[in-house]
């Protein structure tokens, strides 16, 4: 641990130089940072728009509940309060026997009415399932209700919709996971290069008795700058590149809905792209400084087992 | 101060390095390692600043057995030993002060420290106008001053120098030992492995002769 005010300073001083001495190994090293998480930011981006168009087609799933229409009037309140008990029931809509009539009216342009002479529409219930999923679920508990006609859904579209939206998920997982381990190994390379040109230095530090945590130190340093700082100017070029884009779009008169707040989706990748560069940055180099630390101790266990086979 | 009992050290299954080596050196003692290259010097100095650890046998050093020492401890070890070496291993872009400065910082000496110790000791080596040149300013027996200066400056118990002449003139050569000889002196316990003869017979020493991994002599202000 470093606890002294001497410590942090040669730290801070060993930084700037190595930045001085090697521009190069800075320059590659950061813009393998910003590169890297600029494509995780861009498809953040991209992944946030198709997610949100697919979980807004969710919202729009809905379940027509039919009623008989010879039922007294106490039993229309029953099922409405036999409704209203279900589990996965957001929104419920009533829809009488006159709206539905003049609702189909205007649709059709019809009188109905007029031709048949009386109204053949039945009371109908409008319910919006909490979790679409469970869709065809909540369809049978409102079939078995007394009272109940008939209860109709879009099945199939629900079905698709769903294998759709796992579909996303898991390229959305998969892609990330693929995006995540190409920042981190571009970034891990960079950084054994900056320890392997630094190989010198360790060696004088393991001879005169620096601790390993304080030889480690200089590099999670290095980490975290690289880290913070390509994540940083990896925003500033999403902004600039989105910003353009977006103007581009709207001056070729392409239409585009608003199904995500762009500001929040900018913090949130803002926030997202620091912490995982800090992460990468620090996590890679801890564990780069540790294997180039760790030659000492294998060569030791190398000449155990040596021993063991003699 | 440094106790080897039966110590057998192998890099490869077929490359001995130390077979059954007993030494004993005393605090204080000025001590010459001598034999030919390969013979198993340098490996018996590492086994003392645990850079290597033998499959067999047992190294106390400061009371205390090194092969049977935890990682954590190691640096501990170390700083309480000064180690020079015939390619100096000193840090180009730094300068004569940086390079010896080093040493304290990396062990978190507050810079008061620093700022006392450093031109002290390179006053000490003869270096003292050479504070702000860097390494290849300085000629061959200047560095190595620089590297003793740098081992020297966590104030040592024990001094390993691994050929410490090699990369060096007779005549730079005499100086140096003649510092590492003041540096015994002073109370360090000085190791030197040469094959550096006229060094050897010159500084007439206590001379341990080792040969494929083997002591095979061990003489009081002996020859080479």
């Amino acid at each position: 641990m470093v606890t002294s005010f001497s410590g942090i300073r040669f730290f801070c001083k060993e930084f700037a130089e190595n930045l001085r001495r090697s521009p190069f190994v800075a320059v590659t090293h950061g813009l393998q940072v910003v590169i890297s998480l600029m494509v995780l930011g861009f498809f953040v981006i991209l992944m946030a728009f198709i997610g949100s168009f697919l979980f807004s087609l969710r919202n729009m799933v809905e379940v027509y509940a039919f009623l008989q229409t010879d039922l007294p009037a106490e039993k229309y309140a029953q099922i409405e309060e036999a409704i209203r008990q279900l589990p996965n029931v957001k929104e419920l809509q009533y829809i009488s026997r006159e709206d539905a009539l003049k609702r189909f009216s205007e649709s059709y342009h019809i009188e109905v009415e007029d031709i048949l002479e009386y109204n053949p529409l039945p009371p109908t219930y409008i319910l919006r399932p909490v979790d679409v999923s469970k869709t065809e679920e909540l369809a049978a508990q409102l079939e078995k209700l007394d009272g109940m006609w008939q209860v109709r859904y879009g099945r199939k579209e629900v079905a698709s919709l769903m294998k759709v939206l796992l579909g996303v998920q898991v390229v959305f997982a998969l892609t990330m996971l693929l995006l995540l381990s190409a920042a981190w190994s571009s970034v891990n390379n960079i950084i054994r290069m900056s320890v392997y040109s630094r190989r010198r230095e360790i060696r004088i530090m393991q001879l005169v008795g620096a601790t390993n945590s304080f030889i480690r130190w200089p590099f999670l340093l290095e980490g975290a700058f690289f880290g913070i700082l390509g994540a940083l100017v990896a925003l500033l070029l999403i902004y600039l590149i989105g910003e353009a884009v977006y103007t581009l779009l709207q001056n070729l008169k392409i239409f585009l809905p608003t199904i995500v707040d762009k500001q929040a989706v900018f913090t949130l990748l803002a926030l997202g792209l620091v912490v995982i560069g800090f992460l990468i940055g620090v996590v890679s180099s801890y564990t780069t400084a540790n294997r180039f630390l760790g030659h000492e101790l294998r060569r030791i266990e190398v000449m155990r087992r040596m021993e063991a086979e003699l | 101060m440094i106790r080897f009992i039966d110590v057998a050290l192998a890099y490869s299954r077929n490359a001995p390095a130390l077979r059954g080596v007993d030494l004993h050196i005393q605090k204080q003692e000025f001590v010459f390692l001598v034999g030919s290259t390969g013979g198993g010097k340098s490996s018996l100095l590492r086994c003392v600043y645990r850079e290597v650890v033998p499959q067999a046998g047992k190294v106390f050093v400061f009371r205390k057995d090194v092969t049977k020492m935890a990682p954590r401890e190691i640096p501990f070890l170390r700083r309480r030993i000064g180690v020079i070496f015939q390619d100096f291993l000193l840090l180009p872009q730094k300068t004569v002060y940086g390079n010896v400065a080093y040493a304290l910082e990396v062990r978190g000496a507050p810079l008061k420290v620093i700022r006392q110790l450093v031109p002290e000791v390179l006053e000490w080596v003869g270096l003292s106008r050479k504070l702000k040149s860097l390494p290849d300013e300085l000629s061959g027996g200047e560095q190595q001053r620089v590297c003793i200066a740098r081992a020297l400056v966590n104030k040592p118990d024990i001094l390993l120098a691994d050929e410490p002449t090699g990369n060096l003139d007779p005549e730079t050569s005499v100086g140096i030992v003649e510092l590492l000889r003041r540096i015994n002196t002073r109370g360090t316990t000085v190791v030197v492995a040469t094959h550096d003869e006229n060094i050897v017979n010159q500084f007439r020493s206590r001379t341990v002769r080792i040969e494929h991994g083997k002591v095979i002599s061990d003489r009081d202000e002996g020859g080479y």
